[in-house]
C-alpha cells in the first residue's frame, strides 16, 4: 500500500497529461523558431489543456482512492468487531 | 492586459465556488465521520479528499483559453460558460462522495447500534454482579 497509493496517484496524472498530444492538435508544424512565436497561441492552448486534463484526472483518482480506503475500512471494523 | 484580468476573474469564480461548497460541507461532514469511524486521520483524509477533488475540478475550468482577437462579450461568455462546466463535475464529486459516505453509515452504524444496546446490558450486569 505504501508504494500503490503513490504510484496510483502520479502514474495517471502523468498518464493524463501524456495524452495530450501535440501534433494532434496543429502543433506539427513548427520548423522554425519564428512559426513557434507566430503559432504561440495554439502551444498555450495545448499547455492549458494538458494542465486541466490533468487536474480533472487527479480529481477522479483521489474519489477512486476514497473509495478503495472506505472498502479497507468496512472490513477493518467488521473484523476488528468480530475478534472481540 | 485584459486577458489576465479574465483569467483572475475565472479562477476567482471557479475556486470561490468550489470553497464555498467545501465551507459549507466541511463541519457536519467531520462531526459525521467522527461519530461514525471514530479515527481522526480517517476523517481527514475522505474531508481532504473532498476538498481537493473539488479544487482541483475548478482548477480544471479555471484554465481557459482565451484568444486575443475575443472581444468584451465573448470573454463574458466564455467566463459564464467554464462556470457552468465546472458545477456538472463539481455534482458529480458530491454525489460520489455522498454515496461513498452513505454506504459507510449503513454498514458502520449497525456496528454503532449493537455497541450502544450492549453497553447499557454490560453495565446493568456489572450492577447485578456488584449486588450480589
Amino acid at each position: 500500500m505504501a508504494v500503490a497509493f503513490p504510484a496510483g496517484i502520479v502514474l495517471p496524472a502523468f498518464a493524463a497529461f501524456l495524452s495530450v498530444g501535440y501534433l494532434e492538435r496543429g502543433c506539427g508544424g513548427f520548423n522554425d523558431a519564428e512559426a513557434v512565436i507566430r503559432d504561440s497561441d495554439q502551444l498555450f492552448y495545448v499547455a492549458e489543456h494538458e494542465m486541466s486534463h490533468t487536474a480533472e484526472t487527479l480529481a477522479y483518482v483521489l474519489l477512486v482512492w476514497a473509495a478503495i480506503y472506505a472498502v479497507l475500512l468496512i472490513s477493518w471494523k467488521k473484523s476488528h468487531s468480530t475478534h472481540r | 492586459m485584459s486577458l489576465i484580468l479574465v483569467n483572475v476573474v475565472q479562477v476567482l469564480l471557479c475556486m470561490g465556488l468550489a470553497i464555498l461548497v467545501l465551507a459549507c460541507l466541511e463541519k457536519p461532514v467531520r462531526d459525521l465521520l467522527d461519530r461514525l469511524i471514530g479515527m481522526p486521520s480517517a476523517t481527514t483524509f475522505f474531508v481532504r479528499v473532498l476538498g481537493l477533488s473539488l479544487l482541483l475540478l475548478a482548477l480544471k475550468e479555471a484554465v481557459i483559453f482565451i484568444d486575443k482577437q475575443d472581444d468584451a462579450w465573448t470573454y463574458s461568455f466564455k467566463l459564464m460558460h467554464g462556470w457552468a462546466d465546472m458545477m456538472e463535475p463539481a455534482y458529480a464529486v458530491l454525489l460520489v462522495f455522498a454515496g461513498l459516505i452513505t454506504v459507510l453509515v449503513a454498514v458502520l452504524r449497525h456496528g454503532h447500534q449493537s455497541q450502544d444496546v450492549s453497553e447499557p446490558m454490560v453495565s446493568a450486569e456489572l450492577d447485578h454482579h456488584g449486588r450480589d
